[in-house]
């Protein structure tokens, strides 16, 4: 298996990345509109990585995700009015209102769903890892994280016993440098999260976020190792959080000015200005594309519209198997 | 002392009707009291003996007073609380006789609620006993379902026995009979009755329902009974002052004149009424009593068909009584008792001569109307059924 | 197959996942002390040499421990998770309730979560950490199974049960019991979840107990036997699912409860019980509910001030003969 991304990869990458990000700005504009719940943690900025990192692995690798974004759940092919309606608690999603935007699931899709406290992917995770171990199956169990998450003691229970255990485990950081309103400075001991897998007996890398051929490998090579059965890899990507913590968050704890500056590091333009280079992308293709992608979102805002809300009766469901 | 009543503010104590150092049990009645609307009996707060000082009999006390106390055996009452109660003071807020503090009585000394589980009270219900004549064996005195059994078999036991009668049976009274032994006694022990008995010929009335009998159709069914209510109904429109009632200090006047007229059925007296008879043609108003006396009779009477006659007249002509001293059905003033309708040896012109004749018993309310006032309400509805033309307007129209 | 076998609970509990794991290669079963060590209370004597790695030790991680059994589920295997003490179902409150409690429901029902988390609680001598009965706190989460068995016979038809099911189960084994004997039905033994067992029958008043609390109460009501007093004693088997109808129909019987339990006192499970018979029983009832329970204090080290805590034969016994009087 070559690091690389081919150039089929490589359009899909793009692909997916400009729809996550025009669908965000769809559902934030239906949020800010009062037509959806503003529930949505946005990921614009780190998209990009996100669906590199899954280009990079396995359709059937088990995957739990983190909150920030719909570039997960779009990585795999869920279709855009599925989020819509989790979102909006209406027939067609995924949980029916029970879980939102936060528990998007798709076992068909190895999207294995998010848990609600941070951190709880993680133990989980070393669960679904556990199992496929003892099973001798090859997957590799992905967990995004942010760098928040990891001051959970869940991480450093489960990073332990993966790599006491060498579990099938890919630890994915998105390092936004922020908690909420809390920058890492303040809350985190270690400049590079990668840092921590030292104690925990597997290897820690960094990568930039910003360059998705950067990440596409080291995620590649990272799988590569784990399904050798060499162990769990702590992956650290430095990405960018352009937005609020939330649809509406006033962001007081930082300048509109910190975060344009930011923005240099946007991987949308960067990947783009590369498929031009490589001859993959050019004007009327790109406005071919945001046309269809445009067409895309409107047809699953219109089917979105047209879904009756989950019946009231639904919240007695699935509460217990048997 | 207590309050009954919102308006009263002291009362006199009568009588003590157990002496100062006897034992009591709580409920017992202790003393009669007097309020300027009633006699009442006052019962023990408490099981103990009774000790004083006591108020003086046909002494005053506010509202409030202390006349008495409830004490443990050994106990004394306070000294001070004492001689205020001996003087009738007031000490506000104080029970009417206190209890001393500690064990039960305290306990059970203001509250009128009894502690009984759920269950002892359903079974209390179904057996028609009072649960605070019953004493609790439960945790902290709570009466039990084994309280109220044991409770319910001395009852039956002591049934046997009625103020030295022998008892065939007991059983409860329908709640109907309830009601009206309830009325009855407040309207005979409260309401100061005077009662007139009137003569009435019945010639012209008799000659009158024989050519309606005779002609058929409804006016067939007109009795003499409803010529009555009619006749009393336009003697009281024509007298509003007796169309009245007592309220406390006030004479109330009623806006309407609605007649009751009692109804003999199985569960017991029933007075459905005929809404604004005085304006109701005779015959209209005969068929409203048929319709509404088959109602009675089948229990199928309306809310709005009872209770809100202003007078009421009863019938037991039937039966041959000739007149009777009727009790009053309150708050109404009048009722007007009918017998039998009969033919008389009468003197008239200085001879002997037979006439058809009924006697009404007519009750007032003595304190609506005096003597004479009654009289002429009295004499006018005689003149009416003498004379019954008045009464018969509408009537032909309408047959 | 129609004898029995007498069996000491911790036996009956080991015979249990022994059966269940020959029966079904998906069973795995772990957690600290549990390989070689054989349980911190040394009823998995074996298990190691006969299961192989299926049956491996963790790390001092409880939120790892439970967090894991909660993915090895989703991902179709069926973990026996050992917490030890109960105590330390509060170290992994967070997999517990939200996560055992409640990932199936927030995905809608994608997953099933066919998980068991034993754990050993009560008794005396370990302090205010390891002494916990947390029956109360695990009953009031939807999502969780909570069995509590009194007798061998129900620790092991209990715990295959629990292993059978689809659902997590909390299974709280009780200290003091497992050295306990008793006759436990040969072959195939499966205890259904919800369904109380009347220990003993009586008219005077409904008990309701269980594990340690239950021994007692039975002792109790021998000697209020002795006097005439004839109680009817209920054993609520599971908690989640709660056979609320045995109760009621005792208690519309009796016209009284007494709830016996190792846990403290305030919002125990007495007073659901009694919240319970207030809602659909208040005209049945004939006397105040009681509960005996421990006073709210942490629960100490030393038995004789454990002792003076807990409910005793003694406190039973004068608390049914002030109801029943």
């Amino acid at each position: 298996m070559s690091d690389a991304m081919d150039d089929a990869t490589r359009l899909e990458v793009h692909r997916k990345m400009l729809l996550a990000r025009r669908f965000e700005e769809r559902v934030r504009r239906l949020a800010m509109a009062g037509e959806l719940p503003a529930t949505l943690h946005p990921g614009e900025g780190q998209e990009g990585c996100q669906i590199a990192a899954l280009a990079a692995l396995r359709p059937d690798d088990p995957m739990l995700y983190g909150h920030r974004g719909v570039g997960y759940w779009i990585a795999r092919g869920l279709p855009l009015e599925r989020i819509l309606c989790d979102i909006a608690g209406k027939e067609g999603g995924t949980n029916r209102g029970k879980g939102g935007v936060m528990h998007v699931v798709d076992p068909g899709r190895a999207i294995l769903g998010e848990s609600g406290t941070l951190g709880g992917n993680f133990v989980v995770g070393a669960g679904v890892a556990l199992a496929e171990r003892l099973r001798r199956g090859d997957r590799v169990v992905v967990m995004f994280f942010g760098d928040g998450t990891s001051n959970r003691g869940q991480f450093h229970e489960a990073a332990n016993f993966a790599g006491a255990r060498k579990l099938p485990c890919l630890f994915f950081c998105e390092n936004n440098g922020w908690a909420v309103s809390v920058p890492a400075s303040e809350s985190t001991a270690v400049r590079d999260i990668a840092s921590r897998a030292a104690g925990y007996g597997m290897p820690g890398v960094v990568v930039d976020g910003s360059d998705l051929e950067a990440v596409y490998r080291a995620t590649a090579r990272a799988a590569d190792r784990i399904r050798r059965g060499e162990g769990p890899v702590l992956l650290e990507a430095k990405v960018v959080r352009f937005l609020g913590h939330f649809v509406g968050d006033p962001e007081p704890y930082r300048t509109r000015e910190s975060v344009e500056a930011e923005r240099a590091r946007d991987p949308l333009p960067r990947f783009q200005r590369e498929l031009r280079a490589r001859g993959l992308l050019d004007d009327a293709r790109l406005a071919g594309l945001e046309s269809e992608i445009t067409t895309e979102i409107d047809r699953a805002v219109e089917h979105v519209r047209r879904q009756p809300l989950v019946a009231a009766a639904t919240a007695f469901e699935s509460v217990y198997a048997s | 002392m207590p309050r009954i009543g919102h308006s009263m503010t002291e009362g006199t104590l009568v009588a003590w009707r157990v002496a100062a150092g006897a034992a009591v049990r709580a409920g017992d009645v202790v003393a009669v009291i007097e309020t300027d609307k009633a006699e009442v009996e006052l019962e023990s707060p408490a099981d103990g003996l009774l000790a004083g000082p006591l108020l003086a009999p046909n002494e005053v006390a506010p509202v409030g007073a202390v006349l008495g106390w409830v004490v443990a055996p050994g106990e004394s009452p306070p000294p001070e609380q004492a001689s205020r109660a001996a003087a009738g003071r007031a000490a506000p807020g104080a029970p009417a006789i206190a209890a001393t503090p500690g064990g039960d009585a305290a306990s059970a000394s203001t509250s009128r609620r009894v502690r009984a589980s759920p269950r002892a009270r359903r079974l209390a219900q179904e057996r028609g006993l009072d649960l605070a004549r019953i004493a609790g064996s439960g945790p902290e005195g709570l009466v039990t379902e084994a309280d109220v059994e044991r409770a319910s078999r001395r009852a039956e036991e002591a049934s046997d026995l009625f103020a030295g009668r022998r008892v065939a049976e007991r059983r409860r009274l329908e709640p109907l009979r309830r009601a009206s032994a309830r009325r009855t006694t407040e309207a005979w022990t409260r309401i100061p009755h005077i009662v007139q008995m009137i003569d009435v010929e019945l010639v012209r009335l008799e000659a009158l329902r024989g050519e309606w009998k005779r002609a058929g159709g409804a006016r067939a069914g007109i009795t003499l009974n409803d010529a009555v209510v009619k006749a009393a109904a336009v003697a009281l429109a024509e007298h509003p002052e007796l169309n009245a009632a007592v309220d406390g200090d006030e004479l109330l006047r009623f806006a309407d004149v609605n007649a009751g007229i009692a109804v003999e059925t199985a569960r017991g007296l029933l007075v459905p009424v005929v809404a604004r008879a005085d304006r109701l043609p005779l015959l209209e108003l005969s068929l409203e009593r048929r319709r509404l006396a088959e109602k009675a009779r089948t229990g199928g009477l309306a809310p709005d068909e009872l209770g809100t006659s202003t007078f009421t007249v009863s019938n037991l002509g039937g039966f041959g009584i000739r007149a009777g001293t009727p009790v009053l059905n309150p708050p109404e003033a009048v009722l007007v008792f009918v017998g039998a309708a009969e033919e008389r040896a009468v003197v008239r012109d200085g001879a002997l001569a037979i006439r058809p004749l009924v006697t009404l018993s007519i009750a007032y309310d003595h304190r609506v109307a005096d003597g004479a006032q009654a009289a002429r309400v009295t004499a006018r509805i005689r003149q009416l059924l003498e004379e019954p033309s008045p009464l018969l307007a509408g009537l032909e129209a309408s047959a | 197959m129609s004898g029995t076998r007498s069996l000491s609970y911790g036996e009956a509990i080991r015979e249990a996942l022994a059966e269940e794991m020959r029966r079904d290669p998906g069973v795995i079963l772990y957690g600290e002390d549990v390989a070689v060590y054989g349980g911190i209370f040394r009823v998995l004597a074996g298990l190691r040499e006969e299961f192989g790695e299926r049956v491996f030790d963790t790390p001092i991680s409880e939120n790892l421990i439970v967090g894991a059994a909660v993915g090895a589920a989703m991902a179709g295997l069926r973990p026996v998770a050992e917490l030890q003490f109960a105590d330390f179902v509060y170290c992994a409150a967070d997999e517990i309730v939200l996560k055992c409690g409640t990932w199936r429901y927030a995905h809608d029902g994608a997953f099933r979560l066919p998980l068991v988390i034993r754990a050993a609680s009560g008794g005396y001598g370990f302090g205010p950490e390891h002494s916990q009965c947390p029956e109360a706190f695990l009953m009031h989460q939807p999502g969780i199974r909570l069995a509590v068995p009194s007798t061998p016979d129900d620790a092991k038809g209990l715990l295959k049960t629990a292993i059978r099911s689809d659902d997590p189960v909390v299974f709280l084994e009780h200290k003091l019991l497992y050295g306990v004997k008793g006759e436990v039905p040969d072959g195939e033994h499966l205890t259904s979840f919800g369904r109380a067992r009347v220990r003993r029958s009586g008219d005077a008043l409904t008990i309701v107990a269980w594990q340690d609390m239950l021994r007692r109460v039975l002792a109790a009501a021998e000697r209020l036997a002795a006097d005439g007093i004839e109680v009817e004693v209920i054993d609520p088997v599971t908690l989640n699912p709660f056979d609320r109808e045995t109760i009621l129909g005792s208690v519309r019987r009796t016209g009284g409860c007494l709830v016996v339990e190792e846990a403290y006192r305030t919002l125990g499970v007495g007073a659901e019980i009694g919240a319970l018979l207030m809602e659909q029983a208040f005209g049945d009832l004939d006397k105040p509910l009681r509960r005996l329970a421990i006073p709210d204090v942490p629960v100490p080290t030393a038995q004789h001030l454990v002792e003076a805590l807990v409910p005793s034969v003694d406190d039973v016994v004068r608390a049914v003969r002030e109801l029943v009087g």
